[in-house]
Order: structure tokens, then C-alpha cells, then sequence
């Protein structure tokens, strides 16, 4: 739950550069802001998970190098982000056991894929190239 | 204009499945578990069950098949290009439950013929009807994933499921998309997907 709490954190960090960009427009803009506004709420999620379980909340770390450069390079890294946590929630279907961690971990999931649908359509790439989306 | 649509309601009726209304989102109330994720499952769980989910998942992706077969020669451009796509990928998700549901030492439920499932489609006159059904149905299916992956015992199981799960959540996404010139709100409509938020 931590691992994917950090890797959350940094999804806010990398939409929070993309929707700041003067450089990105219209439907990519949007995009950015939405985005941004989901994982968000994916962060606080986990935090009340943690909370729930008496956990304590780790305190959030660097952000990482933030996404820079053109438009398209920018998307990039957000599409590579998307595919490392695709993989962390997918990995999570394993170690969780509870039903509600589990329903939220897989709803999370699919909405990151939802994510990388739609960016690698802005790319012009084919949104949805496999039939089993495991992230990378 | 006319708007098809299949709700869940129609589904059940046509296949014949019950499944159960959904549950939270996010990953509220979360009892018993440790930090770490090893915790309390579901004591409901047994592989007889487990069977049960994934064979209804069968029955939706059979249909999903017979949907997307059925609405190709309505489209045009990119999205019968997705669509056939997308028809190949059902294609896959119904070979891998098959085997999975025959692993468990059951019997895979088999398509129904092509006239039954014609007869029981909404009237589908174009391409704009059939982006409304396709992404209904991609709906159906979304929402009985999210309500039955975390009702399945064995973690690989779920994996399995949870990677349909996603791609059938691109698919909507793209016909969502296809609906409403990309508007990102419409293609990608709830933070936690459920299914239950419909355009």
C-alpha cells in the first residue's frame, strides 16, 4: 500500500507539470487536468486506507524529476508512469487479500489504463495494443 | 435519432447470470488488513465460486464477441479499425477463460447462436448506434469485473481478470472517445472504474 501511495504521489507530481505546461492544449490540457484531479483522489484513497488499517501515513518524499521538454515528450513520460503503475496494481492483486483492497486496487488499475488510452491516442498510437493490460 | 441501449438488466435477462449489485469504491473500509496487504479474504471464497465468476466472465465476452461481429459492417474509418481490434481481443479474453474454467474441471459456457444473439441486440441501424450499445455493453462488463475480481480466492485468477478488467476499460474509454470528439470527461468519466457512470 506504501509502494503504490509513492507511486500515486508521483502520478500527481507528473500531471500536476503537464496541466502547469503552457505548451499543452485543448484536449491534452484537459486531459491533464482530469488526470490530475483522479490521482488525487487515488492518493487520498490510500491514505484512508492506511489510516483505516492503523497504519501510519509515510510523509511524502521527493517528487522526482519533474516531466519537461515538448508536449509529446511530456505525454511520454506520463504513458511510461502509467505502465509502472498498471504493474504495481496488477502485482497487487497478489499480496492484497482484503475484498475492499482488492475492488479498490483493480478500479484504480483500470482507471490508469483508462489513462494511458487516451494519452497514447493523443500520441497518435494505437490506444489499446493488447488484449491483457499488465503495465510494464 | 434513435438510441439503443443495453443495460445491465437486458444482459442478465439475455444470459442468464445473476450478479450482485456493486460495492464501494475506492478502498473504503478496509478492516482487518495489515499494512503489508496480508489480511482477512473473503471467508465466501472457494474455487467452486471461483469457477462460477469466471465462467459468467465467459458468457459476457462471448457476447462482447457477437457484438462487435454483429456492428463491423456499420463502421467506417478509425473506429471500425478499433472495433476490429477490439472484436480480436474478445476473441482472446474468451479462449483464456475457456481454458480457465476447463483448468478448474468445468464446463465452458459455449456462445449462443448468432440468431439468438441478433434477435436480442437493440436495433442497430448505424455507426453512431452501434458506438451507444458497444459502449453499454463494454459497461456490463466492466461493472461485473469490478464486482467479481474481488470475490475470486486464487491471486492468479484475479490477475487474469483484473488485466480483461483494464483492457475492457480502454475499450470503453476509446468508444466514449469515439462519441464525443475525445473529450477526455466523457472518455474517462470516474477515478475508480465501476462501470457504473454512463454517458
Amino acid at each position: 500500500m506504501e509502494g503504490l501511495l509513492r507511486l500515486e504521489r508521483r502520478s500527481v507530481a507528473i500531471y500536476e507539470a503537464l496541466a502547469s505546461s503552457a505548451e499543452l492544449r485543448g484536449r491534452a490540457a484537459a486531459a491533464a487536468d482530469l488526470f490530475l484531479a483522479h490521482e488525487r483522489r487515488h492518493v487520498e484513497a490510500l491514505k484512508q486506507a492506511l489510516v483505516t488499517m492503523n497504519a501510519a501515513v509515510p510523509a511524502p518524499g521527493s517528487a522526482g524529476e519533474q516531466p519537461a521538454g515538448a508536449p509529446r515528450e511530456m505525454i511520454r513520460t506520463a504513458i511510461d508512469h502509467e505502465l509502472r503503475c498498471i504493474r504495481s496494481y496488477h502485482s497487487g492483486q497478489v499480496t492484497l487479500k482484503a475484498p475492499t483492497l482488492l475492488a479498490g486496487a483493480a478500479g484504480t488499475m483500470a482507471n490508469e489504463a483508462q489513462h494511458l488510452a487516451f494519452l497514447r491516442g493523443l500520441l497518435g498510437e494505437d490506444p489499446v495494443p493488447v488484449a491483457f493490460v499488465t503495465g510494464r | 435519432m434513435n438510441q439503443p441501449s443495453w443495460n445491465r438488466r437486458d444482459f442478465l435477462r439475455f444470459a442468464g447470470l445473476a450478479l450482485s449489485t456493486a460495492g464501494s469504491v475506492g478502498f473504503a473500509a478496509c478492516g482487518g488488513e495489515d499494512r503489508a496487504g496480508v489480511g482477512v479474504r473473503d471467508p465466501r471464497a472457494t474455487p467452486e465460486r471461483d469457477r462460477a465468476i469466471v465462467n459468467g466472465a465467459l458468457t459476457l465476452e462471448n457476447t462482447a464477441v457477437a457484438a462487435y461481429a454483429t456492428g463491423l459492417p456499420l463502421l467506417r474509418g478509425e473506429v471500425r479499425r478499433h472495433a476490429e481490434r477490439f472484436l480480436a481481443q474478445e476473441r482472446e479474453h474468451a479462449s483464456a477463460l475457456a481454458g480457465l474454467v476447463r483448468d478448474m474441471g468445468g464446463e465452458p459456457n459455449r456462445p449462443k447462436p448468432p440468431a439468438e444473439y441478433r434477435a436480442a441486440f437493440p436495433r442497430l441501424p448505424d455507426q453512431a448506434a452501434f458506438l451507444r450499445f458497444a459502449s453499454d455493453l463494454e459497461n456490463v462488463a466492466i461493472s461485473a469485473y469490478a464486482e467479481g475480481i474481488p470475490k475470486l480466492r486464487e491471486a492468479r485468477l484475479r490477475q487474469i481478470t483484473s488485466s480483461i478488467f483494464c483492457d475492457e476499460a480502454q475499450h470503453a474509454t476509446v468508444l466514449l472517445g469515439a462519441r464525443s470528439d475525445g473529450d477526455p470527461r466523457a472518455s474517462v468519466p470516474e477515478p475508480f472504474v465501476t462501470g457504473r457512470v454512463r454517458a
